[in-house]
C-alpha cells in the first residue's frame, strides 16, 4: 500500500527522494520503495524518517482504517 | 589506496622471491628440448622411420612427469614418443598427430633413459607400438594415414620430478592472482581519477537494510544455482558419460553462471550498487574487465590456442567466459539505471 503521507511530508519540505535518502543514510530506491508500498522499513528507519520530516510514527506509518 | 598498493607490491615481491627460489631448486631432470624434423612418406613408408631423442639420467628412484608437445603441419602421420629404460623396456609412450600431454606420475628407477620418436604411417605400426608399450589400443575414429606426403614435425618435451611440476603450476597460479590484483588496483585508481566511485573495501553500512535483504535473496538463489549446476555436470559425466568440459572449466562456468544470477537479482532489486558507489564507477569497471577478458580470449584464439582439448572445452576459455559474464551484466545494469531514471522523472512530475 502506497505511503502517500510520507510522500506529502517530504514534498512539503521541498525535499527530493535522493535528499531524504542521503540524510537518512539509505539509497534513493529504498525511499521510493517505501513510498510505493513495496518495502516495509524497520522501526529504526521509520524513526529516522520521522525525525527528519518532523512527523510522528502515527502520522507517517499508521494505516488509516 | 596507497595502503592497498603497498600490500599488493609486497605480495608481488614475495611471489618473485619464491619464483627465484623455485628456479634454484626446479627439479628438472632434462630441460625443455625442442626438435623439428621433416618426414617424407612415400608409398606408406616414412623416412626417417624413427629419430633419436635426448637421453637423460635419473640419480634416484622416484616419481617423475613427462611433458610432451607434438605439432604437425599436415594430417596423415602419427608421431609416437617412447621412453626406454636401461633394459630396453618402454616406461612411457604417447602417440598423436598434434598433442599436448602431461603424463601421470611415473615411478622410475635411477639409471639412464633413452627417448625415441617413431613416425607411424599405418594402423599396424601403431598397434605394434601400443602392444610393445603394453597399452590398450582404442580409437573413437579411424586415423586417415597418408600414403605419400611431406610432414614438418616439431616435438617439445621434458622430464621433471613429479612434485616440481606441481610447484610450477602453483606458482603460476599465484603469479596470475598477483598480477590480477595489481591490475584491479590500477583499474580502481584510474576509475576514481575519472570520477567513478568504487567501494572495494566493503565499508560498514555500504548497503541499506532493504538492499541487504535483497542481497540475501540473491545469495540464496546463486548458491542453489551453483549447487544444482555442479550436480548436473557431475551426473552428466558419471551417468550419461557426457563430458563437455575439463573439470576446472566446468567449475568456472558454474561460478560465472551463479555470479550472473546473483548480479541480475541484485541489479533488478537495486541492491547491486552500494551507497559509496556511483553508476560511472560501476560501468567503467565492468566495461574494462569485460573487454579485457574478451580481448585476451580472442587473442588466444588468434594465436592458435585451441579452446578444445581432447574433445572438451579447456580451461583456456576461462577469459572468454568471464568476459561474457561482465558483458552480460553491463547491459542489465545500464538498462536498470535507465529504467530508474525514467521512474524518477515520472515521480518528480
Amino acid at each position: 500500500m502506497k505511503n502517500l503521507k510520507m510522500k506529502s511530508a517530504r514534498a512539503a519540505l521541498d525535499m527530493s527522494q535522493q535528499e531524504l535518502a542521503d540524510k537518512v543514510g539509505v539509497s534513493r530506491q529504498t525511499i521510493n520503495a517505501i513510498e510505493k508500498g513495496d518495502y516495509n522499513p524497520t522501526i529504526n528507519l521509520c524513526r529516522s524518517i520521522c525525525k527528519l520530516l518532523g512527523k510522528t510514527l502515527d502520522e507517517l506509518f499508521w494505516e488509516d482504517e | 589506496m596507497r595502503k592497498i598498493l603497498i600490500r599488493i607490491l609486497s605480495v608481488i615481491v614475495v611471489i618473485l622471491a619464491l619464483v627465484g627460489i623455485s628456479f634454484m631448486t626446479s627439479g628438472e631432470i632434462m630441460g625443455d628440448v625442442s626438435q623439428t624434423t621433416t618426414v617424407e612418406v612415400k608409398d606408406g613408408v616414412a623416412s626417417p622411420a624413427t629419430m633419436e631423442g635426448s637421453s637423460f639420467t635419473l640419480e634416484e628412484d622416484g616419481e617423475y612427469v613427462v611433458y610432451l608437445k607434438i605439432e604437425n603441419d599436415s594430417e596423415g602421420l602419427i608421431t609416437g614418443f617412447v621412453v626406454y629404460d636401461e633394459a630396453g623396456d618402454i616406461v612411457f609412450f604417447s602417440t598423436g598427430e598434434d598433442l599436448v600431454v602431461e603424463s601421470t606420475d611415473l615411478k622410475l628407477k635411477a639409471g639412464d633413459y633413452k627417448t625415441e620418436f617413431r613416425f607411424i604411417t599405418n594402423e599396424e605400426e601403431l598397434s605394434q607400438l601400443i602392444k610393445e608399450g603394453k597399452g590398450e589400443y582404442y580409437s573413437e575414429e579411424e586415423y586417415a594415414f597418408t600414403e605419400n606426403g611431406t610432414f614438418n614435425v616439431t616435438m617439445e618435451y621434458n622430464v621433471k620430478e613429479a612434485g616440481a611440476m606441481n610447484i610450477y603450476y602453483l606458482l603460476g597460479v599465484i603469479c596470475g592472482v598477483a598480477v590480477g590484483l595489481a591490475f584491479v588496483a590500477l583499474l580502481v585508481y584510474l576509475t576514481r581519477k575519472m570520477g567513478g566511485k568504487i567501494d572495494l573495501e566493503c565499508k560498514k553500512g555500504a548497503y541499506d537494510e532493504r538492499q541487504l535483504l535483497a542481497r540475501g535473496v540473491a545469495y540464496k538463489y546463486a548458491f542453489f544455482t551453483l549447487m544444482i549446476g555442479m550436480v548436473i555436470i557431475a551426473l552428466m559425466e558419471e551417468i550419461a558419460g557426457i563430458r563437455l568440459f575439463m573439470s576446472m572449466t566446468g567449475v568456472w562456468i558454474m561460478i560465472c553462471i551463479s555470479l550472473a544470477v546473483f548480479a541480475t537479482i541484485c541489479i533488478l532489486k537495486d541492491a547491486y550498487m552500494s551507497l559509496y558507489e556511483n553508476v560511472k564507477g560501476v560501468v567503467i569497471m565492468f566495461s574494462a574487465v569485460g573487454i579485457l577478458n574478451i580481448a585476451i580470449g580472442i587473442g588466444n584464439i588468434v594465436d592458435g590456442t585451441s579452446l578444445i582439448e581432447n574433445g572438451v572445452l579447456s580451461v583456456r576459455c576461462t577469459n572468454l567466459i568471464v568476459g561474457l559474464l561482465f558483458l552480460y551484466i553491463l547491459p542489465v545494469f545500464i538498462g536498470r539505471v535507465i529504467y530508474n531514471n525514467k521512474q524518477l522523472e515520472e515521480d518528480e512530475e
